[in-house]
């Protein structure tokens, strides 16, 4: 069954339970979009068999039924609200959460209890196949004429407020006390209506309107940022997580780290023949990987007594040139009583010394702490390129020898 | 290389800098008569450093050296070694109980290195070190000079690539001469105790002198004896002749020479042995106007 049928078919169903044509075809457009994001090929290969699209055609009528009962409810909500806040009457209609849904994200956000990172993982999931289906379900024209009201309802607030302020500005060049008095009363009342209205901060008619427990676009961000910092702790799906090094590097301080992608190897099942080779060369491959194992020691150990050897020679250095120098100014100093030229001379030799012995002693450090030890990093790499290689070529060998079957 | 590194070699090099100027401004401040490396410069460059024996009442020398000339002079009218053209931290130079030992050591030895002697042999300073190879070209040389009221009872000298010279010597002095590489001179001096010369390869001569004894071994090399008195001989020469007054007798010779003292003598001396083996080399016979 190809998208067309399927379409088709769900079309056939939902006329079936006599729903209005405008609503089966906005639902159809629905599952058509939803159908669309995946491609031909894939909906080829799990195709959707009658049954199913029975159920869907059955629950898009039971979601149609409970729409038509909110509407219904609808009225008497909005006279309970008009009372308080007025500017509902302007915001557009957005479809009501179904009750079960609501009161599960109240419970996700709701600020007594915090809940177990387990709990908030699992409802998320809630949360999050919620907030694609409200977006879905809210079509970009009942989008676009919302902004426009939301523009509206902003510009002549704002014409509003520029007129309150320009005739209070003319009242206020009066030097009459009562228009003064006059003046701050509609300072105040303007005070009051700018603060009533959130236009001091951003106007946001949707904020004023809905309870933020309420709102899916809330409830969305705050499950990413929740996931954020749950992930590290829980065996979430690997997309989901955020690698913490990424955190860091929003303070800008902390070293980037290459992250390392290791090549996924292909797993190749060996056949009898490859099995019956490999068990044969055992006695040539054990030894020869043996014999590089062994060379990678020597080498290991190579890199280890080069650093012993050059810090056993900065300790030498360090303490024969300290002592040397020391000699040569002591005795220096002494020789300068009996003849200057000597001492001075003798002097000298000790204070070059004393900074030969410091310059050789830091070099020495240096390579035997800084650049040697590099040396295990390219024997690290040699290694993993020799290994690597071993193993391509056993694969290679294990599909050569599956073609050979 | 971190920045702690990068600033102790910048102050190291600034040390060296330093160390440098205070070396130039007191090498600058040395002349002829007052040298930064010995007590004193002679006309023809050579450092020359003293040391005087006077006070110590010598009875015995040992030395062992290489490549050197060593001279040992008597009839001084003052008794002390002279060390020409010899680096001080190459050789040793001590006195002890009435014996004089002078050796060659290894500068980088550090048992050498650290010898605080109380005459003036010892440690002498880092600046020597500076110019190791400042006499390589030169000729190195050790005189005695010995005065004659010195009584020295023996006189032991090994020197490995140099001369050996023993003159105007008078007293009952022991003497053990050997030269690996050098000549052997034993002149003008007489002595009523043996005198034993070892030559490997050089000559040795012996002029007008008077021993109680003597006994030599020159491996490659000619010997000269120039007599004064009768001694009796005992000489012999595996590949070389032997020459009595320029008259060839051979490889070996065993007698009284001069025989003609021998028969005029009034008195019968018993005359002193002489023994020797040359390896290498003739023997040459005079006698003495």
């Amino acid at each position: 069954m190809d998208k067309i049928v399927f379409l088709a078919t769900l079309a056939g169903k939902l006329t079936e339970y006599q729903m209005p044509s405008d609503a089966i075809e906005s639902s159809v457009a629905q599952v058509k979009g939803y159908i669309d994001r995946v491609s031909d090929a894939e909906f080829a290969a799990d195709p959707a068999t009658e049954e199913d699209v029975a159920a869907i055609a059955k629950d898009i009528y039971d979601k149609y039924l409970e729409a038509k009962q909110a509407e219904a409810a609808e009225p008497e909500q909005a006279v309970a609200t008009e009372t308080t806040e007025p500017e509902i009457e302007e915001m557009p209609e957005i479809e009501e959460i179904p009750a079960d849904e609501e009161t599960m994200v109240q419970e996700i956000f709701s600020d007594d209890e915090p809940p177990a990172p387990e709990e908030i993982i699992e409802q998320l999931v809630v949360t999050e196949e919620y907030a694609e289906e409200n977006a879905a379900v809210t079509s970009d024209e009942e989008f676009f004429e919302m902004l426009a009201k939301e523009a509206e309802g902003e510009r002549s607030e704002k014409a509003r407020i520029e007129e309150l302020e320009l005739k209070a500005l003319a009242m206020a060049n009066k030097d009459d006390p009562e228009t003064v008095a006059q003046v701050l009363s509609q300072d105040e009342k303007l005070v009051e209506m700018v603060a009533a209205s959130d236009i001091a901060e951003e106007f946001d008619p949707i904020e004023t309107a809905f309870d933020p427990a309420e709102r899916p676009d809330l409830a969305y961000e705050e499950a990413e940022v929740t996931r954020v910092f749950t992930t590290a702790e829980t065996n979430i799906a690997p997309d989901l997580m955020i690698d913490k090094d990424e955190l860091r590097r929003v303070d800008g301080d902390a070293p980037k780290k290459k992250k390392k992608i290791k090549p996924e190897r292909e797993k190749v099942k060996g056949s009898p023949l490859f099995w019956t080779l490999f068990i044969l060369t055992l006695p040539i491959t054990v030894p020869l990987f043996l014999a590089i194992c062994a060379v990678f020691g020597v080498l290991y150990v190579a890199v280890t007594a080069l650093i012993i050897a050059f810090t056993g020679a900065m300790i030498a250095t360090v303490a024969c040139g300290t002592a040397l120098a020391l000699v040569g100014i002591i005795y220096g100093a002494t020789q300068c009583f009996k003849a200057l030229p000597i001492g001075l001379f003798e002097i000298g030799v000790g204070i070059a010394l004393g900074g030969v012995t410091m310059l050789v002693s830091v070099l020495l450090y240096n390579i035997a702490v800084r650049f040697i030890p590099r040396l295990y990093k390219v024997v690290n790499r040699f290694g993993a390129w020799v290994f690597g290689g071993i193993g391509k070529l056993y694969t290679n060998l294990k599909k050569e020898c599956g073609k050979k079957k | 290389m971190k920045p702690t590194s990068i600033i102790f070699m910048i102050l190291a090099a600034i040390l060296i800098v330093v160390g440098v100027v205070v070396c130039i401004v007191g090498g600058s401040m040395t002349d002829n008569s007052a040298p930064l490396l010995c007590d004193v410069t002679d006309a023809e460059g050579n450092d020359i450093t003293t040391h005087s024996l006077k006070e110590f009442d010598l009875s015995d020398i040992d030395i062992d050296m290489k490549n050197v000339e060593v001279n040992i002079i008597g009839q001084s009218t003052e008794s002390y070694i002279e060390v020409k053209n010899i680096n001080k931290v190459t050789y040793d130079f001590v006195i002890n109980k009435h014996k004089l030992d002078l050796s060659t050591v290894n500068p980088f030895n550090i048992s050498s290195m650290v010898k605080f002697r109380e005459n003036e042999g010892g440690f002498g300073g880092l600046r020597h070190y500076l110019y190791l190879g400042r006499y390589k070209d030169k000729v190195s040389q050790v005189n005695i000079y010995i005065a004659p009221d010195e009584e020295l009872g023996s006189i032991k000298i090994r020197v490995k690539d140099g001369d050996i010279t023993v003159k105007n010597m008078i007293g009952n002095t022991l003497y053990d001469l050997t030269a690996v590489n050098g000549n052997v001179v034993y002149e003008n001096t007489v002595t009523e105790d043996t005198l034993t010369v070892s030559a490997k390869k050089g000559n040795f001569t012996f002029n007008t002198s008077s021993v109680g004894g003597l006994d030599f071994v020159v491996e490659n090399g000619n010997s000269k004896f120039t007599l004064n008195k009768q001694y009796n001989l005992s000489c012999q020469c595996e590949s070389g002749k032997i020459y009595l007054d320029d008259e060839n007798i051979g490889e070996s010779y065993a007698g009284v020479y001069p025989e003609s003292a021998a028969a005029e003598g009034a008195e019968i001396v018993v005359p002193r042995a002489i023994k020797g083996k040359i390896t290498s080399g003739d023997l040459v016979v005079d006698t003495a106007e």
